[in-house]
C-alpha cells in the first residue's frame, strides 16, 4: 500500500466522507488519518457537515396532495389519449407468406403452376429453416413477435394511420426492450415494407422507403438488418413499380447494398432473391474477406447447389467471384479448402 | 417490476403502472425541489411541471440512462426554466433560506440550537456556485451516484466529483472563516 501525504489525503477527504473513494484510496486515507491529527480534524469537520445535511427534513404538503398527485398528473397529460391501448393486429407476416408472395405475386396459388413451383417453394422453405438455425436475428425475433402480437399492428402503418418514424410508434409497435431493438435495427420497417407490398400500395411503399432513407442518412438505423435485405429483395422483385418508386429504390439500394454485402447475417438471406447482384456487389466493393467467407461457406454452397434454377448470369457471376477469390493472396490452407469446394461447383457451373 | 418494465406497461396504456411510477418518485422529487428552492407555491408548481413533462414525453425517453437519472435531468431543467421566466427578485428568493424549509416543527423547540446550526450550513450551501450546490445536493440529499450526477448535470465524472469536493470544502471554509 502506498503512503499518501496530507495534500493527497485532504484532496480526497470529501469523497472519503461520502464513501465515494476507490478501495485503494480509502485504505490509504484511513491509514493516513490514524497518524495525522490535522487531517483527522478536517475529516471530523467534513463528516459533521454531511451529518447536518442528512439530519434535516423538509416540510411537505399534506397527505391529500400525495393522494391526488397521480390523478392530477394523469389528467394533465391526458393519460387515456396519450397512452391509448394498441389494437390487435389484423395483419401478420411469416417467411412462408413472403415466399408465397414472391412465388405467386398474383395470389395465384394453384396446382396448375406445376410441380416445379412447388419444389421451388419447398426449397425456399428448406433454406429458410437452414438460415433460421444460423441467423441469430430471426429466431428470437419471431419468438418475440409471436409473444407480442397484440402489441403491434402493421396494418395501421399500411392504412397510413401511424408515422412509423415517430418515437411513439416505436413504443406502440415494439413496447418490449427487444422490440425496440428490432425496430432500431430496421426489422419492423422491413416488415412494414412487406405488408405494404402485400397490400399493393405503391404510395405507402414509397413513403416507407422515403422514411427509411431519411433514417439511414441520419444513421439512426442500424444498417445491418438481414430483414431489411430481405425486404429490399422483395421490393426489388416487384414487376409493376412505377418509375418514381424504382428510382427511390435504387437510391435506397445504393446506400444499403455495401453495408449488406459485408454483414454476415444479411448476405445469405440476400442471396435468396438476388444472387447475381450480390456477387457483383462483393466484387465491386472488393471485400475479399467477405468473398472468401462466402466461397468457403458450406451452407452457402449447399444453398446454391440445391437451387437448380440458378440463372446463367448468376453462374457467370459466381465464376467471377471464385476467380477473384482464387487470384488474391490466400494461405495454403485456404487454397486447399477452396479447391476442394470448387469441385462441388462443377455440376453447377458446367 | 423494474422501472423499464413499468414504463413499458404505461406505454401500453396501463394506468395502474402509471400510478405506481408516479408514487415511487413523487416524494423524492418533491424533497429535492423543496431543498433546492424556498417558495412553497413554486415548489408545487415545479413538482407538477416535472411530472407532466416526464409523462408527456415518456415515449421519447430513449433509456440511454436510468429513468431516475432522466427524471432528475428534467427536474433540474424545469427548475432553471421556471426561474428564467421570473423576475430577478424571485431569483434572489430562490437561493434564500426560509424558516419553513427547515425540519419538522414538532422538534423545533427542543432542538433549536441544533437547528440554527443546520440552518447556517444550509444557508452556506445554498449560496454556493450553482453547479457546486446542485452536485452537492444530488449527492447528499438524493443519494445519486457520481455517474448519475454526471449524466444529470451533463458533465464528466471527474467534474462531478470535483464540484462536490469544492462544495464541501467551501462550506467548511465558510463555517470556519465566516462568509467571504
Amino acid at each position: 500500500m502506498n503512503e499518501i501525504n496530507c495534500q493527497t489525503a485532504q484532496e480526497n477527504l470529501p469523497l472519503y466522507v461520502s464513501g465515494d473513494c476507490d478501495a485503494d484510496m480509502e485504505k490509504n486515507i484511513a491509514l493516513h488519518l490514524e497518524s495525522c491529527k490535522s487531517c483527522q480534524a478536517e475529516y471530523q469537520e467534513l463528516k459533521n457537515i454531511i451529518g447536518k445535511f442528512q439530519d434535516t427534513n423538509v416540510s411537505g404538503p399534506g397527505e391529500t396532495y400525495w393522494h391526488n398527485f397521480s390523478d392530477t398528473i394523469a389528467e394533465k397529460v391526458d393519460f387515456r389519449n396519450t397512452y391509448a391501448t394498441p389494437k390487435k393486429p389484423e395483419t401478420t407476416f411469416s417467411l412462408f407468406e413472403l415466399i408465397k408472395s414472391k412465388l405467386f405475386p398474383d395470389n395465384n396459388f394453384s396446382l396448375g403452376l406445376g410441380m416445379g413451383a412447388v419444389a421451388t417453394l419447398a426449397l425456399f422453405i428448406t433454406i429458410g429453416v437452414m438460415l433460421s438455425k444460423n441467423d441469430h436475428t430471426l429466431d428470437p425475433m419471431n419468438a418475440w413477435l409471436a409473444n407480442n402480437a397484440q402489441n403491434y399492428d402493421l396494418s395501421r402503418i399500411v392504412e397510413n394511420q401511424i408515422d412509423i418514424t415517430s418515437t411513439q410508434a416505436q413504443f406502440s409497435f415494439a413496447p418490449q426492450d427487444k422490440g425496440a431493438k428490432y425496430f432500431e435495427n430496421g426489422i419492423l420497417y422491413a416488415r412494414s415494407i412487406v405488408v405494404a407490398k402485400e397490400s399493393s400500395s405503391n404510395q405507402i411503399l414509397k413513403k416507407l422507403l422515403d422514411k427509411i432513407l431519411v433514417n439511414v442518412k441520419n444513421e439512426s438505423l442500424n444498417k445491418s438488418s438481414s430483414e431489411l435485405a430481405l425486404a429490399i429483395s422483395t421490393v426489388s422483385n416487384m414487376q409493376d413499380d412505377p418509375e418514381e418508386l424504382n428510382q427511390q429504390l435504387s437510391q435506397f439500394e445504393n446506400i444499403y447494398l455495401k453495408e449488406i454485402a459485408t454483414d454476415p447475417s444479411a448476405k445469405t438471406l440476400f442471396q435468396i432473391g438476388k444472387w447475381s447482384e450480390f456477387f457483383s456487389l462483393l466484387l465491386e466493393v472488393k471485400d475479399l474477406k467477405a468473398i472468401r467467407d462466402i466461397v468457403l461457406n458450406d451452407k452457402v454452397l449447399n444453398d446454391i447447389q440445391s437451387a437448380k434454377h440458378v440463372s446463367d448470369n448468376e453462374k457467370s457471376k459466381l465464376q467471377e467471384l471464385i476467380n477473384a477469390a482464387n487470384k488474391k493472396t490466400m494461405t495454403r490452407k485456404q487454397i486447399r479448402e477452396l479447391k476442394k469446394k470448387l469441385k462441388n461447383f462443377q455440376s453447377l457451373l458446367s | 417490476m423494474d422501472d423499464d418494465q413499468i414504463i413499458d406497461a404505461i406505454l401500453q396504456g396501463n394506468r395502474s403502472a402509471f400510478d405506481q411510477l408516479v408514487k415511487k418518485y413523487q416524494k423524492e422529487i418533491y424533497w429535492f425541489i423543496a431543498r433546492r428552492i424556498s417558495i412553497d407555491a413554486d415548489i408545487q408548481d415545479i413538482h407538477q411541471d416535472v411530472f407532466i413533462k416526464v409523462f408527456s414525453n415518456l415515449a421519447k425517453f430513449k433509456r440511454q440512462s436510468s429513468f431516475r437519472t432522466w427524471l432528475y435531468t428534467v427536474t433540474m431543467n424545469t427548475i432553471k426554466n421556471h426561474y428564467r421566466t421570473k423576475d430577478n427578485s424571485r431569483q434572489d428568493k430562490m437561493v434564500a433560506i426560509e424558516d419553513q424549509e427547515i425540519a419538522s416543527e414538532q422538534n423545533q423547540e427542543t432542538e433549536i440550537v441544533s437547528h440554527r446550526d443546520i440552518e447556517d450550513v444550509q444557508k452556506i450551501a445554498k449560496s454556493l456556485p450553482e453547479k457546486q450546490r446542485d452536485t452537492f445536493f444530488l449527492r447528499i440529499y438524493q443519494n445519486l451516484s457520481f455517474e448519475e450526477i454526471a449524466s444529470v448535470m451533463d458533465c464528466a465524472l471527474s467534474t462531478a466529483k470535483a464540484n462536490y469536493s469544492h462544495a464541501l470544502k467551501n462550506i467548511n471554509k465558510q463555517l470556519t472563516d465566516g462568509p467571504p
